[in-house]
């Protein structure tokens, strides 16, 4: 494979992720939310793979294997468990309107485009404009889980912040070393478990809602 | 003859595609009924339709205005030179000065589908009743949304081609100097948003239903019969293969080089493939969700107007 | 005739008609004529003199005035820029001409004197202020506009008249306290009131001065002009006055604020090289995008029709604004921008010229409507279309003149607008650029607003079934109102078709502004039926919007052959099914209705507020009334005016509680003030 066909490679899941990220802030179903983050996992395995052949790094081949077996077939199989046992209403609820929340992720896109021409030095090119589109993802995730009530969708936002911090990892350093791709996969794990067993055993609500966490003030 | 050639051209597409219209239907119907797993009326239903429509007598409210007879011929008339404005399997050689028949560009294109917008409507409020103005509110609403996220998808192309004369965006992408990159793929999936909501399909509007609370389109037509009502369906079909034209323009035009029938035929056989998938897309789409409800629309339409945003974004940053 | 003497004979009809009270006072219907003659021949005049002025340069109009005061000499000088507002000022006026004798004698004001004087004033002040050479000369037309409108605005009497006249003289004497105020800076820096010397001066100011004088200029210009948030006069003050006095104003006197906006910006205030400081275009872009959306979403839930006209004046000032801004954003700066910054000028005067054109249809045919009906809430017509179809085709044609579609004129500025802001996105690049195809989006917007709010007038008010006696029993309106009416039509549909000779008259105010190869070599460079945009990197648009009219009417014509085609299944008339029930204007959709799921999106903006009292009987499940109350407010008004207009009744009120009301008191006032003034002064 050559650097440039992995450069435009890399830039058409670009624009795929980015694609997904608007349909998770723009989702008003749990099981759609879901789905679409578990398609942007399957885009950043693909990335990986694409940039593994073009380096011929076996450790980003490892690395988009298990980013496919857990977080696009493992987590969203385990939150279906969650969302189907605990029967809680399908519709996401959010803090501000969808139309400012899709307002405020264009605004992070093109404040990230405009901040990577400045930052130019520290990518690649063989990786293209991953760097800008990873920023933009992991802030996204992170405005996902300022926007939304439930614990659910606030994980499903991890997961995205997650993709967007590989892929810029991705561009610009190849890729993160093994052991901390591994740990930061872990901590995913674990928080996605904690979270499960936080929302089975809280069943008094019909949706744990985080901001009841506010009455805890002294 | 080459001044006449290009009008021909010209009329020659837009023959073509009208002739088309109604076969792209036909065939949107039978994949959806397929997939629903029925059998679904034949592919040429849709031509059996307009004849038995063009054959009818028509019947006209008693309070309707000259207005009510005059909106379908207006309305297919602008259809049909929309139509004639994009190119489907051969683009002249551009002179210097732009098109050898400037007869329009995406702009203008876009103006004349708005145009016989703008006149159904007003002639739904023709014939008094409330199903003609809630279709008539309704859809006016919906044309106020999508407008402008097709500009924004429209001008992200031209702005990499330098122009919005769409035979000038198709010569752009076939004579190679274009690169399919990111901003193309966020601005195609915006407009595969924006082909439901052009071509009144689910989850933006249901063709099939006549209750007035699910009829966008279809309750404009309501009051209409006979001839007129055959006008406004063939305008209907014409304006959705023109945008799935317009979709095959801007990204991915299949293009003969030069006049020879091998390479028309071939063109030909390209436009035909991509029209099959658009309309197997838009078959999947009707089989397998629900119609939004109308108030969520600015939603569903706002994910096609942040695609387009950032394809913008992408292109100029 | 030279232009000189045809404008000389232009200022005199309309002093000729101006004292037809005087000459006819004692009878209403001389008056009335001869004073409409009066603007009447004064404004053809004024068409002849533009013309002229426009097609033959070389012909100056340049004039001074009797040296009425010792300091400053009255000229006047008449340019490209001039000459063409000139141009669309004398066409409304020929219109509204045709248009008064007509009206007023149906719909009369309390005084014939006030409404023929008052209109010549009005007109012939306003092709003053393009006359203008001088700032005294620039002023005094300025406030004879705004007098003569506001003796115009509460010509009819009545208590909402009076409150709109105080609204609008108030706003309209701040915004000429600005203009004054920066004239006077000008002019003390310069030392002579001749706008020769006040551009020489200019020219060596620096940055910083400069673009505060701009700033301080466009706030004056902008509460004339109607943008938003200093707009709130117009839908008070445009519904007030009579409907040919409403076209005027709508129509021409906002442009002679944007005529103002152009001659500081290009013209006086501008460095002698370089190019324009980038805020003064941002500034005006913004606020052309702001004005046109917020101008358009207010209009929609108007149901009163005179003031959905005038809220759809605030939206195409804000278009006209956008082009003008793109305009000042890149002139000067070389190449390819130049080309884009002569397409937005030249898509800013066309849509001048267009705006007047099919607003003043608009205005004209709600002056008809008031006249059949004496009724303007689109909630009382219906049915109109039936008795009285010339005015329906014809507001049908200014309908889709205003909602931008091909072929009419409307569709044709805002083509070029849209041409300037893609091809000044592509040359500005960068973020800069991505804000111009964001303006281009929300022209867009306003298009479809346009198209759907217009959808609701025209369909409400001339289809369905009438919804009030008046409604029913409306006749047509006699030939000289449809003569009127018709001229702008006619314009309309020609500016439409055959663009390329009107872009020959916008060829010299571009060349007088900003210079350059001018207009023939750019947009019309493939004749006069054909207009291109020539793109930063070799790449031409090119649409003949002749050649698409040919192909549209050929085939409406094919159409109509066909359909019209007598079949044997024959046609039959039968009423509406309306469920089973006898057909009535009730079941009709109401313009409430019809508005209704653009107020649900944009809640945001309007804050609606609605009521609703059911009066059930003894059975709660039987409504024997039911009372539907809403209310759209004005952003502007609640947030901004409210709040300075409580300010200042507090600060006023405290001022109050100090008056002693002795007289000692205020002669102890006077001295303190002669004391502090003479320490201050005095030394120099």
């Amino acid at each position: 494979m050559t650097p440039e066909l992995a450069a435009r490679l890399i830039d058409a899941i670009g624009a795929f992720l980015l694609f997904t990220m608007i349909h998770i802030l723009a989702a008003s179903q749990l099981y759609r939310a879901i789905y679409v983050v578990a398609a942007q996992s399957v885009f950043i395995a693909l990335a990986g793979a694409v940039l593994g052949a073009a380096t011929d790094n076996l450790d980003l081949w490892i690395i988009a294997i298990v980013t496919l077996l857990v977080k696009a077939i493992l987590l969203p199989w385990l939150l279906f468990g969650v969302v189907r046992r605990i029967r809680i209403h399908r519709e996401i609820v959010s803090v501000i309107p969808i139309t400012v929340t899709l307002a405020i992720a264009g605004v992070i896109v093109v404040v990230a485009f405009h901040l990577s021409s400045s930052l130019g030095s520290v990518t690649q090119a063989i990786t293209g404009n991953a760097l800008p589109v990873g920023i933009s993802l992991t802030l996204m995730g992170v405005l996902v889980m300022m926007s939304r009530r439930t614990a659910l969708v606030q994980m499903i936002g991890l997961f995205a912040s997650e993709n967007g911090i590989f892929f810029t990892a991705m561009a610009v350093s190849q890729g993160m070393p093994l052991i901390i791709e591994i740990g930061v996969i872990l901590d995913v794990i674990l928080g996605a478990l904690v979270m499960g067993v936080l929302v089975l055993r809280v069943r008094s609500s019909i949706d744990s809602d985080i901001a009841d966490l506010d009455r805890l003030r002294g | 003859m080459p001044e006449t050639t290009p009008w021909a051209l010209a009329l020659g597409q837009m023959a073509l595609l009208v002739a088309l219209g109604p076969l792209v239907t036909g065939l949107i119907q039978k994949l959806k009924a397929r997939l629903q797993c029925r059998s679904g009326a034949g592919l040429l239903q849709p031509y059996s339709d307009l004849a038995k429509l063009f054959r009818k007598g028509s019947v006209r409210a008693d309070t309707a205005t000259s207005l009510f007879g005059a909106v379908p011929v207006l309305v297919l008339a602008a259809t049909l030179s929309a139509a004639a404005l994009v190119p489907v399997v051969y683009v002249a050689p551009q002179g210097s000065d732009g098109a050898v028949v400037p007869l329009g560009d995406a702009i203008l294109l876009l103006g004349w589908l708005a145009l016989g917008r703008f006149l159904t409507a007003a002639g739904a409020l023709d014939a008094g009743g409330a199903f003609g103005g809630m279709g008539a509110s309704r859809e006016m609403t919906v044309a106020t949304l999508v407008e402008p996220v097709l500009i924004v998808v429209a001008f992200s192309v031209a702005v990499a081609a330098g122009t919005t004369d769409l035979a000038g965006i198709v010569a752009h992408h076939t004579q190679g100097r274009h690169i399919f990159g990111a901003p193309d793929l966020l601005a195609l999936f915006a407009m595969l948003v924006l082909l439901l909501a052009e071509t009144g399909r689910i989850p933006v509007d249901n063709p099939d239903t006549h209750l007035e609370l699910t009829m966008l389109h279809e309750g404009m037509l309501l009051e209409h019969s006979g001839p007129g009502l055959g006008c406004l369906v063939l305008a209907h079909h014409t304006k959705q293969i023109v945008v799935i034209a317009l979709v095959q323009a801007l990204f991915l035009p299949p293009m003969a080089s030069s006049l020879s029938p091998r390479a028309l035929a071939v063109a030909f056989l390209g436009f035909a493939g991509l029209t099959v998938v658009l309309a197997l897309f838009l078959a999947l789409i009707e089989a397998s969700y629900a119609k939004l409800r109308f108030f969520r629309l600015p939603q569903f339409l706002g994910i096609g107007f942040v695609s387009a945003f950032l394809a913008a974004a992408l292109r100029l940053l | 005739m030279r232009p000189d003497t045809g404008s000389s004979l232009m200022f005199a009809a309309y002093a000729v008609g101006a004292a037809a009270p005087i000459a006819a006072g004692w009878s209403t219907g001389v008056t009335r004529l001869l004073g409409h003659l009066g603007l009447l021949t004064g404004a053809v005049m004024g068409v002849w003199v533009a013309v002229l002025s426009l097609t033959q340069p070389d012909a100056p109009v340049v004039a001074s005035g009797p040296a009425l005061f010792p300091f400053a000499a009255l000229s006047v000088s008449l340019d490209g820029l001039g000459a063409y507002f000139l141009l669309v000022i004398s066409l409304v006026a020929v219109a509204a001409a045709l248009f008064g004798p007509a009206y007023l004698r149906a719909h009369p004001t309390r005084s014939a004197a006030v409404e023929v004087a008052g209109i010549n004033v009005f007109v012939a002040s306003m092709a003053l202020v393009v006359f203008a050479h001088d700032a005294l000369t620039f002023l005094l037309a300025w406030e004879g506009m705004t007098l003569a409108s506001y003796a115009l605005v509460v010509a009819e009497g009545g208590e909402g008249n009076a409150r709109a006249g105080l609204v609008y003289i108030a706003m309209a004497h701040a915004g000429t306290a600005l203009l004054m105020g920066v004239f006077l800076l000008l002019v003390g820096r310069a030392e002579s009131f001749d706008f020769y010397l006040i551009r020489q001066t200019a020219a060596t100011l620096s940055d910083g001065e400069r673009t505060l004088l701009f700033f301080l200029v466009l706030g004056g210009l902008a509460a004339k002009a109607g943008v938003v948030p200093l707009h709130v006069w117009l839908p008070l003050a445009h519904p007030a006055a009579p409907s040919h006095v409403s076209a005027l104003m709508s129509g021409v006197m906002l442009k002679v604020a944007i005529y103002g906006v152009l001659r500081f910006g290009f013209d006086l205030l501008a460095p002698r090289e370089g190019p324009l400081p980038p805020s003064w275009g941002w500034t005006v872009l913004i606020l052309g995008a702001t004005s046109s959306v917020l101008g358009v979403l207010y209009a929609l839930q108007q149901h009163d029709l005179k003031r959905l006209l005038a809220f759809h004046s605030v939206e195409n000032v804000g278009i006209i604004l956008m082009g003008a801004g793109i305009a000042l954003l890149l002139c000067r700066r070389g190449g390819a921008c130049e080309v884009v910054a002569a397409v937005g000028l030249a898509a800013a005067l066309l849509h001048t010229l267009n705006h007047a054109a099919f607003k003043g249809l608009l205005f004209l045919c709600a002056g008809s409507i008031q006249v059949a009906t004496h009724l303007l809430n689109l909630e009382d017509l219906g049915g109109l279309g039936r008795r009285m179809p010339w005015t329906a085709w014809l507001f049908l044609l200014g309908a889709v003149a205003i909602s931008a579609l091909p072929p009419l004129n409307g569709f044709v500025s805002e083509w070029m607008t849209f041409q300037a802001l893609v091809l000044g996105g592509a040359a500005l690049k960068g973020a800069e650029g991505l804000a111009a195809i964001i303006a281009a989006s929300a022209l867009a917007l306003t298009g479809g607003l346009a198209a759907a709010c217009f959808v609701k007038a025209f369909g409400v008010t001339f289809l369905g079934r009438p919804r009030s006696s008046h409604a029913a029993e409306a006749v047509e309106v006699p030939l000289s109102m449809r003569a009127g009416m018709l001229l702008l039509a006619a314009v309309c549909v020609a500016v439409g078709v055959l663009p390329g000779p009107v872009l020959s008259l916008v060829d010299a105010p571009v060349r007088c502004l900003i210079g350059g190869p001018g207009l023939g070599a750019l947009v019309t460079v493939r004749g006069p039926l054909v207009l291109s945009a020539l793109g930063t990197d070799g790449g031409v648009t090119a649409v003949s919007t002749t050649a698409a009219a040919a192909l549209f009417g050929a085939l409406a014509v094919g159409v109509l052959a066909f359909v019209a085609w007598p079949r044997a299944a024959g046609r039959r008339l039968a009423p509406t099914w309306t469920c089973g029930m006898a057909p009535d204007s009730r079941f009709d959709y109401s313009a409430t209705a019809f508005a209704k799921p653009l107020r649900f999106i944009f809640a945001a903006l309007y804050q609606p507020k609605r009521t609703v009292e059911r009066d059930t009987g003894v059975n709660p499940y039987v409504v024997r009334r039911l009372r539907w109350e809403g209310d759209v407010v004005d952003i502007a008004e609640t947030q901004l005016y409210r709040r300075l207009l409580d300010g200042v009744m507090h600060v006023a009120s405290a001022v109050r509680r100090r008056s002693t009301g002795s007289i000692h008191g205020y002669i102890g006032y006077v001295i303190g003030t002669l004391l502090l003034t003479l320490l201050a002064f005095g030394r120099a």
